[in-house]
């Protein structure tokens, strides 16, 4: 059995120095194996596509309910739908889908649009820009509050609590205690927007949300909250990261800048691309009976790292898979999962990343890392860049 | 050429809409993919082979059909 000791993902060496080409070199040394990092049990780390792919599909032996693999903790909350499986998630899902087909993103484009514009305005006249802080947080956050109808100016707020939730780890915040505080923070805010679109609903997601109904009932305030929440983790940090991937990768690369530049039907393409090399999320899952599965013998109760990132840069299932390809056809790519639990924002972020990458170029069409800047991958459940200092003239 | 999607497996990716505006298009409801013809008109077989290729769910079906031309 193939045990690396002690491995996990969001502080593994290798991943914090090395990034993508660390996944990909695990996966063509091991194709999976199991970390022992949580005693009495084992973390299994998937990141063939195939495994990745059968392991999405397939949640009656993977459920969803502990997304955590590495922590010796269980969680108070149960995000909805994220930490639920079927029947309960199908019915979850049928309450929330229609707030993000792509009918009801179409609608939103212009605002996004707008709000891209208000916060490009603010870095466009300085010459240069630390991306992810002064843009790839900004946008997406605004969108969101925009999006569940607050002001915009909560985005300062926000970008604190998200801050200080996703950015400690185990030495700046050794308890727990700051993310805890960073948590109930949020919790409280939705709890007081909840509880107004309840009373006065407007036009907005939240609102819509609470007029859902599942088995014939309404959804309840448990319920909205920890879709709420949900909402607000999954839709910030991952359209950031991925931005701050597609800028790192177009400031290195005259030639794609200037396609993305020169030619918008190309940005489309280009962000599926950007999908698959820089795939940023591991998600978990809890193996729910005695499997062999991936060559690894899984017990019930095992934890199983389902890890995006190699399975996009597969050489099984992508011809020169660590090769940038704007042109590539077929791209068949997971980089919002797979199955039932495929990432319900996806056209949101779709959307996202299309509009920001032509405004951006409207506006900043040449731009270069600032000289002397050491790129750090921030592993973890979302990898991401952790600063990205650009200039241009 | 027919065309399927199965439903069971679709879960709302939107590769073959986006692909193949002319052949798929999004649910209302919950924005899964259907057909908009099950007949492929010709000039559009390759557009339904990229989409199925596209699909991370292998959800689209094709069925060639013998024809005598």
């Amino acid at each position: 059995m193939k045990i690396v000791p002690n491995f996990d993902n969001s502080s593994d060496d290798g991943l914090l120095r090395w990034g993508f080409e660390e996944w990909d070199r695990l996966r063509e040394r091991y194709d999976a194996f199991g970390s022992d990092r949580v005693p009495g049990r084992t973390a299994w780390v998937l990141m063939r596509y195939a495994d990745v792919h059968a392991a999405f599909q397939d949640p009656c032996l993977f459920s969803s309910r502990y997304q955590k693999p590495f922590l010796n903790e269980e969680s108070l909350h149960q995000w909805i739908p994220v930490e639920t499986d079927p029947p309960e998630h199908t019915k979850y899902r049928q309450a929330m889908n229609p707030h993000f087909a792509p009918h009801r993103i179409a609608a939103m484009e212009d605002d996004i649009r707008t709000t891209c514009r208000e916060s490009l305005e603010v870095v466009a006249r300085r010459g240069g820009c630390e991306f992810m802080d002064d843009f790839a947080m900004r946008f997406p956050t605004s969108v969101f509050l925009n999006m569940i109808g607050l002001p915009s100016s909560d985005t300062g707020t926000f970008l604190g609590w998200e801050q200080q939730l996703m950015h400690n780890d185990a030495k700046t915040d050794p308890h727990g205690k700051l993310r805890q505080e960073a948590m109930q923070s949020i919790y409280e805010y939705l709890d007081a927007v909840i509880a107004e679109r309840r009373s006065s609903p407007g036009d907005d997601i939240l609102s819509d949300l609470t007029r859902s109904e599942i088995d014939g009932r309404p959804l309840n305030h448990n319920e909205l909250r920890e879709m709420s929440f949900m909402l607000y983790m999954a839709g910030l940090d991952t359209t950031a990261s991925t931005l701050g991937f597609a800028l790192l990768h177009l400031a290195r690369n005259e030639e794609h800048r200037s396609l993305v530049r020169n030619d918008e039907t190309m940005v489309p393409p280009f962000v599926e691309e950007v999908l698959r090399l820089y795939s940023i999320v591991s998600t978990g899952r809890v193996v729910t009976r005695d499997a062999d599965f991936a060559g690894c013998r899984m017990k019930a109760g095992d934890r199983v790292l389902v890890a995006t990132g190699p399975a996009n840069r597969d050489p099984r299932q992508f011809e020169n898979a660590d090769r940038f390809n704007p042109y590539r056809d077929p791209n068949r790519h997971i980089a919002f999962g797979a199955g039932p639990h495929r990432c319900i924002g996806s056209h949101l972020a779709r959307a996202e990343l299309r509009v920001a990458l032509e405004e951006w170029h409207r506006v900043i069409p040449e731009y270069r890392l600032a000289e002397g800047t050491d790129i750090r991958w921030r592993p973890g459940g979302i990898a991401a860049l952790d600063r990205l200092p650009l200039v241009w003239d | 050429m027919r065309l399927a999607i199965d439903s069971a497996r679709c879960t709302g990716h939107g590769r073959c809409y986006s692909l193949a505006p002319g052949l798929f298009a999004p649910r209302e409801d919950d924005g899964n993919g259907k057909v908009l013809f099950d007949d492929v008109p010709p000039e559009l077989r390759a557009e339904a082979h990229r989409a199925a290729n596209s699909c991370p769910e292998l959800a689209i079906q094709i069925r060639e059909e013998a024809t005598d031309d």
